[in-house]
């Protein structure tokens, strides 16, 4: 099983990983409402399926412990837990306001035992991370969490409780870099945005993007501040297909992992990527799908496996099923066992699923943009982030601080709208510095992140990398040329640049 | 309920309540938006009410009832901006104090034959209040335009070459201008850059940076500090000359590609292609992240744990973190249990021995025997993961009658007629928990459903398909037959 992942030497690939495994029984009767896509009762169709094809013997079982309300609020807002508390289905009618206000109703309905699941979700994803922190295990997994659109204090899309953020929070006691992966459907904004202004999460989210919920998830939405181009946004078309989804996550998750280096992984796996999906419209395998989790796993850092969307049930029990026997390195059979729930794979009672024949809307071109685009975002991160650096002598010249930041974000938004910028910058940061080259600002020449490795050898390692940037961006310059005319072909080279320079941020 | 019926199209409406500020608000309000094309029109029909100008693609519009000279017409266009600005006069867009200051001090401009400043305020209110109105990037260009050509309208008051005449000649001569900065608004060879060209020129690229914010503040500025910032420096309107070349290219007019350096003659076009590639250029406002601390989680400084103060607060940890930990279900303490790693992750057999291999009794009997076998395996945990209360066998808890009552409930209250089946059997099993109505649903109603519809051969089985095949089960369980007690 090649998977094209960087095993470190200690740890190969092929290596049974310890997994943690939470599940309360009681998660499959929580009912959002007849009509509502979102249905827990798959996480019980999971854990019926993981019990019969064997798996669950590999694995650490845990029943979660509820979240309790000081739990939550270390996220959300007060007010707010002690409404989704309060609130029950009876009694919604006395809160109109209040309902209105947290964004319950629709979306995300009030109902019975609503206060309770989420404290099971959220209890089940920061055990996890609690699991990791302690060593306790290499992978923990927690179906029921991951449900990425929960705001501080507004429920979203289904979403009550941020279970991924407490997590990540939980996780950042003990590491000072958390790598947070989404590949649900639909972009994770509600944890991009609790992380947005910090340099110890970075959030990578790929998702389905125009006229779709939740409208967030732009490729120039990269932080801001502190955690500025540490979001990551990789916006998708209709249509996609494994080859294509591939070919951006393995180079993009791959630089990540190079240039942040996450003491911890979560990975938010919404099945609503799958094809065929009630409200999806990807056109995912379920192998093509765990590949991802294949992947990051093959990095041997600690992993939380999280859920999130996915609406046809069956498949999404499928999929995890698939998914938990990655994380433990089995790999089942695609004849299922009958089990429970058996009638619900009919007719062919397989764990796999043919994708459609959808017409995949990301055409190669644009496969290729995203990537060169995503890449040149992520060369602009500094390595090793959050190491105290030494106080930079204050220049008189400098703008402001927040200015500087402004006009950053102002001059990334603008190569978007100029493509001759775009190009130039991109030329820029690829034939002459890929890294950021503190060498070329004198006054902080000294200046190196107690973290940073050998830039030489990094670089070196790169060059397939930079090689196959350069080739991209050559491919756009003759699509871009047709448009533009005349156009110089030498790369537009601006001493001002000024993500560099942000390394001497505080 | 709007939401419901639109997660079948799987496309939920893209603005959340929190953005709905009063810019919003403001936005989707058709009665605010400028009619950019129209006004283009109207200064472009203006100009040319005696002599129609050779400009190809222009179409005028000949009813458009405008009889003025130059100057009137400016007025025209000045109360059609302000016509459509004035609805949100009150100024919903808080913009910094500055600002706020600006427009308030615009107000005279309202009337813009009553103040001095009459001929500059529209484009000063506009400029002050630049996110009022929905722009995509196709009516910006027309915009661009329409701001620069009325700009030159204003010069036509002005003692300048081309207002002193109001003949053909001077016509052209003005529209050839008006294309020419159009074109390239930073164009070096146009040869007076000192006085009132100047004064135009930095108004216009005042504008035109203004319009380009458009695309970027498409939200409320009061979320989002770095936009906040953004605006302010829009207003500086420093012309481009006397700033420094870093300053320069650092600001946001940068976005003005002509006037970089190396460069100074290229008029640069953006390219649509790209900007479909990167999907920036959809027709809604961009969706913005807010920054506060009211969004943002709080994430301490990270601070590597000295031996210390970890020894301290460990205890402590202990207690909490285990806590977490769960309770552990597998592997059960103290029960050796032996495994044949040989059967992890294997599936059922490739045949059996059943009569009619593959119908409902086939599957019934192997599920039976599957879970025989777990039940062995798992011991104690069998009973606590609630293998207990799945599939098939949580009708064993019910009557015939009322499993026949329950689905003729379900079949009664279709969603799609707007009905709910819910309360009714709450109230109908009244005796009966709702977690019990919920199990029996998805553990039994579901599932002969599917069932059914998979040997129906409906062609599609769906399993969230919560209305298909129920008539058939109703049908079926009515008929006694299906439902037989018991594990065979």
């Amino acid at each position: 099983m090649d998977t094209g992942g960087s095993s470190l030497p200690s740890g190969p690939d092929g290596v049974k990983r310890k997994v943690s495994y939470f599940y309360d029984p009681e998660v499959g009767n929580y009912y959002y409402g007849q009509g509502h896509p979102m249905k827990p009762h798959r996480i019980r169709m999971t854990h019926a399926l993981l019990a019969h094809y064997g798996l669950l013997h590999q694995m650490q079982v845990l029943k979660p412990f509820p979240s309790r309300d000081r739990d939550l609020c270390k996220f959300h807002a007060d007010d707010y837990v002690a409404f989704l508390r309060g609130i029950t289905p009876e009694t919604q009618q006395d809160h109109m306001k209040a309902l209105k206000r947290f964004n319950v109703g629709e979306d995300c309905p009030v109902f019975d035992g609503l206060y309770s699941f989420c404290q099971t979700y959220a209890g089940g994803s920061v055990g996890g991370a609690v699991k990791l922190n302690h060593r306790l295990c290499d992978i923990a997994i927690n179906w029921a969490g991951g449900l990425h659109h929960a705001k501080k204090c507004e429920a979203s899309g289904f979403c009550y409780v941020n279970d991924i953020v407490l997590a990540i929070l939980e996780l950042l006691k003990q590491h000072e870099r958390v790598l947070y992966v989404d590949i649900d459907i639909h972009h994770g904004d509600g944890v991009e945005e609790a992380f947005y202004t910090t340099d110890r999460v970075m959030t990578v989210s790929f998702h389905k993007f125009g006229d779709y919920f939740p409208g967030t998830g732009d490729i120039r939405d990269i932080g801001y501040g502190k955690g500025k181009y540490y979001s990551l946004n990789v916006p998708l078309d209709d249509g996609i297909d494994d080859d294509s989804y591939q070919f951006l996550f393995k180079p993009i998750m791959a630089k990540v992992m190079e240039v942040f280096q996450p003491g911890a992984v979560v990975l938010q796996c919404g099945a609503d990527s799958l094809s065929g999906d009630r409200l999806g419209c990807f056109n995912l395998s379920i192998k093509g799908h765990a590949e991802c989790v294949r992947f990051m796993r093959s990095f041997n850092v600690p992993l939380l496996l999280l859920g999130g969307g996915g609406y046809t049930i069956r498949n999404v029990a499928r999929c995890w099923c698939y998914e938990t026997g990655v994380a433990i390195g089995v790999e089942v059979d695609d004849k299922m066992p009958q089990h429970e729930y058996y009638e619900y794979f009919g007719p062919d009672y397989t764990l796999h699923v043919a994708p459609s024949n959808m017409e995949n809307k990301n055409s190669r071109q644009l496969v290729e943009n995203i990537k060169v685009k995503s890449l040149q975002n992520l060369s602009r991160l500094p390595h090793a982030p959050s190491v105290p650096f030494y106080e930079r002598p204050p220049d008189t010249e400098l703008p402001e601080e927040d200015d500087d930041y402004d006009r950053k974000e102002e001059r990334l938004e603008s190569d978007h709208l100029n493509l001759d910028t775009e190009m130039g910058e991109l030329k820029h940061s690829n034939e002459v510095i890929w890294y950021p080259d503190r060498k070329s600002i004198p006054s902080i020449q000294n200046i190196r992140p107690k973290k940073a490795i050998g830039e030489a050898e990094l670089k070196d390692e790169n060059q397939d990398d930079r090689k196959e940037v350069v080739e991209n961006v050559r491919c756009m310059d003759i699509e871009t040329e047709e448009n533009l005319g005349s156009k110089s072909s030498e790369p537009v080279l601006v001493e001002t640049d000024q993500p560099r320079s942000n390394i001497t941020e505080p | 309920m709007a939401g419901w019926s639109i997660w079948d199209h799987g496309a939920v409406p893209v603005s959340g309540k929190r953005f709905r500020g009063p810019i919003q608000e403001h936005r989707e309000n058709p009665e605010t938006r400028i009619n950019f094309t129209g006004l283009f029109n109207h200064i472009l029909h203006s100009c040319s009410e005696r002599q129609r100008p050779p400009i190809s693609g222009f179409h005028g519009n000949e009813s458009f009832p405008s009889q003025n000279g130059y100057v009137n017409t400016i007025y025209e266009i000045e109360s059609g901006v302000l016509g459509h600005l004035t609805p949100d006069i009150g100024n919903p867009f808080p913009f910094s104090s500055e600002t706020k200051h600006g427009s308030s001090s615009n107000a005279g401009a309202l009337n813009p034959f009553s103040s001095e400043r009459k001929l500059e305020s529209p484009l000063d209110n506009y400029l002050s209040n630049p996110c009022s109105s929905e722009i995509n990037c196709e009516s910006l260009m027309k915009t661009r335009s329409s701001g620069r050509k009325r700009e030159a309208q204003l010069s036509s008051d002005s003692p300048n070459p081309f207002s002193s005449e109001r003949n053909q000649e001077s016509t052209l001569n003005l529209i050839h201008w008006l294309r020419k900065v159009a074109e390239n608004p930073c164009d070096p060879s146009s040869d007076q850059k000192q006085g009132w060209y100047g004064e135009l020129l930095a108004q216009n690229l005042r504008a035109r940076e203004a319009l380009f914010l458009n695309i970027q503040n498409a939200s409320c500025v009061e979320e989002y500090p770095y936009q906040k910032k953004a605006a302010k420096s829009s207003r500086r309107a420093i012309p481009p000359s006397t700033r420094s070349q870093r300053d320069y290219l650092s600001q946001p007019s940068s976005l003005l590609s002509s006037t970089k350096p190396d460069q100074p003659n290229q008029s640069v076009q953006r390219s649509q292609r790209l900007m479909t590639y990167l999907k920036i250029n959809s027709d809604k406002p961009r969706k913005r992240v807010p920054v506060d601390p009211f969004f943002q989680a709080d994430v301490p400084e990270w601070t590597e744990p000295s031996r210390k103060r970890a020894r301290s607060t460990n205890e402590q940890n202990t207690l909490d973190d285990s806590r977490w930990l769960g309770t552990r279900v597998w592997p059960i303490e103290g029960l050796n249990l032996t495994i044949d790693q040989g059967l992890i992750g294997k599936g059922r057999p490739d045949r059996c021995s059943c009569t009619q291999p593959g119908s409902v009794q086939c599957a019934r009997v192997h599920v039976a025997e599957s879970r025989q076998r777990l039940r062995s395996e798992l011991g104690p945990a069998f009973d606590k993961w609630g293998f207990n209360d799945m599939g098939e066998e949580v009708a064993m808890n019910w009557t015939l009658k009322d499993e026949q009552s329950f689905t003729s409930l379900v079949r009664l209250n279709p969603i799609s007629k707007k009905k709910r089946f819910w309360m009714p059997l709450v109230m109908r099993f009244y005796d009966k928990t709702k977690e019990s109505l919920v199990s029996y649903y998805f553990n039994v109603f579901v599932l002969r459903r599917m069932s059914f519809q998979t040997r129906m051969a409906y062609g599609k089985v769906d399993s969230d398909d919560d209305e298909g095949g129920v008539r058939d089960l109703q049908r079926a369980i009515l008929s006694e037959s299906y439902v037989q007690r018991g594990v065979p």
